[in-house]
């Protein structure tokens, strides 16, 4: 599994750091960075999680 | 425990179509009684009339639905923010950046989005927790306390004056904190709670001019703030300011009283929230559930298509972040509390770029919050069974919102 954020769509809500933050980071302003592009196994269910709950759309998760 | 069905809300009984119809539009938000029946009156806009008249404050339209609801917000050059944010047009001062339109917009936002991310906040941690364990300890022994009053707004406002006065002197929070809350309750003294938090404003912010910039003071960012290469007005300053005054206590008051709300309805739920990470996923249905700001206004810029309706150029939009956050086409049950959902892209914080500022600010201090209150208190229940009231607005809260507790062994 592969997500990627979309820059700029992203506002900086943080959701997907909070509900992923082994794979997902925000940065000094706020908006997401992809720590592991390739999502470990362990992570996958939080991942889809976050790019699920994504306001903006912005992440994908590729399967 | 994943699913509480929502069984304790006393919004209104049931009422034929016609009254439904009419209640939406007449739809007041500031009406005292429009609480008791908005959850209703909203769910009959969704399904029938999406898009909606109604006659009150000279005629605006009302947006229910998740995805009308997303547009508006999407488009920000369709539907302007720079005549405020509510319906009638009500502020005396105009607040950057919530009402600036873009290209202007994303220069305070860059000035701002720093000092409110989850990095910058982490260090205001344990200034949080202090201010949370001394609010608790005023009352704790009493047995019970008012929630709005006593707790949240009282922790709020405190936590304001710290975080973002980047105060430390105990007397000068009392005062801030003081001043913070009254203009919040609205009475005799919320006209002076205003100027007197102004002048104060004022004066902080001449004294923190010149001071070099550091990652935690955000009265001197704001100060010696510079957009697009011009420094920032006087009036500008103040306005963000009170936006961040403002924007702060209303919402997330709001906020950690409806959760204790839902406690007392919810049995369970005050083991869940004292157990789980509420970060992990419990907050994102909290708030989609009880979304603090309900609305928010825009201004109509070009005729548009909105849904099946004709938008004209000149009139208002109120787009009800509650209801989309309760859609069915978007939320599988809906008007449930569901914590097993798998994913809730909810817009309790709005979206696009007036994305709720302070929305991490405002997490943690729930966060925060209810882990102080819960580590102190337990059995959290109301000392009556009355029904209790909302109060009107953009932002609901309850009223008169007294629980008793037991304290933790």
């Amino acid at each position: 599994m592969y997500v990627t954020v979309d820059a700029e769509k992203c506002q900086g809500h943080g959701r997907c750091n909070s509900l992923c933050p082994e794979v997902f980071d925000s940065d000094v302003d706020g908006f997401a960075v992809v720590l592991t592009p390739e999502v470990p196994a362990e992570h996958e269910e939080s991942a889809v999680r976050a790019g699920g709950s994504c306001p903006e759309g912005a992440i994908e998760v590729i399967e | 425990m994943t699913a509480i069905s929502d069984d304790g809300k006393a919004r209104g009984g049931t009422s034929p179509n016609d009254n439904h119809a009419k209640a939406l539009n007449e739809l007041n938000i500031y009406d005292p009684e429009t609480p008791s029946h908005v959850h209703e009156t909203l769910d009959y806009a969704r399904r029938h009339c999406p898009v909606s008249w109604s006659e009150a404050h000279g005629g605006y339209w009302v947006v229910s639905r998740f995805e009308d609801v997303k547009a508006v917000l999407r488009d920000d050059t369709t539907f302007s923010s720079s005549k405020g944010k509510s319906i009638p047009p009500r502020q005396p001062l105009m607040m950057p950046p919530l009402d600036v339109d873009p290209p202007e917009h994303i220069h305070y936002r860059r000035m701002l989005n720093p000092y409110f991310s989850r990095t910058a906040l982490q260090h205001h941690e344990e200034t949080m927790r202090e201010a949370c364990r001394t609010n608790i300890a005023n009352w704790i022994d009493r047995g019970r306390f008012d929630v709005v009053h006593e707790f949240a707004s009282a922790y709020v406002a405190s936590v304001v004056a710290r975080v973002i006065f980047e105060l430390d002197d105990p007397d000068e929070i009392s005062m801030v904190q003081d001043w913070v809350e009254g203009i919040h309750r609205v009475d005799d003294n919320t006209e002076a709670s205003y100027h007197a938090l102004i002048d104060y404003i004022k004066s902080l912010l001449g004294s923190r001019k010149g001071r070099s910039k550091s990652s935690n003071d955000i009265v001197a960012a704001i100060a010696n703030g510079q957009i697009a290469g011009r420094d920032l007005s006087d009036t500008e300053k103040i306005g963000i300011m009170m936006l961040l005054v403002l924007g702060s206590l209303d919402s997330t008051r709001s906020s950690i009283s409806d959760i204790i709300y839902e406690m007392v309805c919810h049995d369970g739920l005050e083991a869940r929230v004292r157990e789980v990470d509420l970060m992990r996923g419990d907050l994102d249905e909290l708030l989609r559930f009880e979304s603090p700001v309900s609305c928010v206004a825009r201004f109509v810029t070009q005729d548009t298509l909105l849904g099946d309706q004709q938008l004209r150029a000149g009139e208002w939009v109120l787009v009800h972040i509650a209801s989309a956050n309760r859609d069915p086409e978007r939320f599988e049950n809906a008007d449930t509390l569901d914590f097993g959902r798998r994913v809730n892209q909810h817009i309790a914080f709005g979206l696009g770029i007036h994305r709720c500022l302070g929305s991490n600010l405002a997490q943690m201090l729930i966060q925060v919050g209810f882990d102080e209150l819960l580590q102190q208190v337990c059995h959290i229940r109301r000392v009556d069974h009355r029904p209790l009231r909302f109060a009107p607005g953009v932002v609901w809260h309850p009223v008169d919102f007294v629980v008793k507790f037991d304290r933790m062994a």
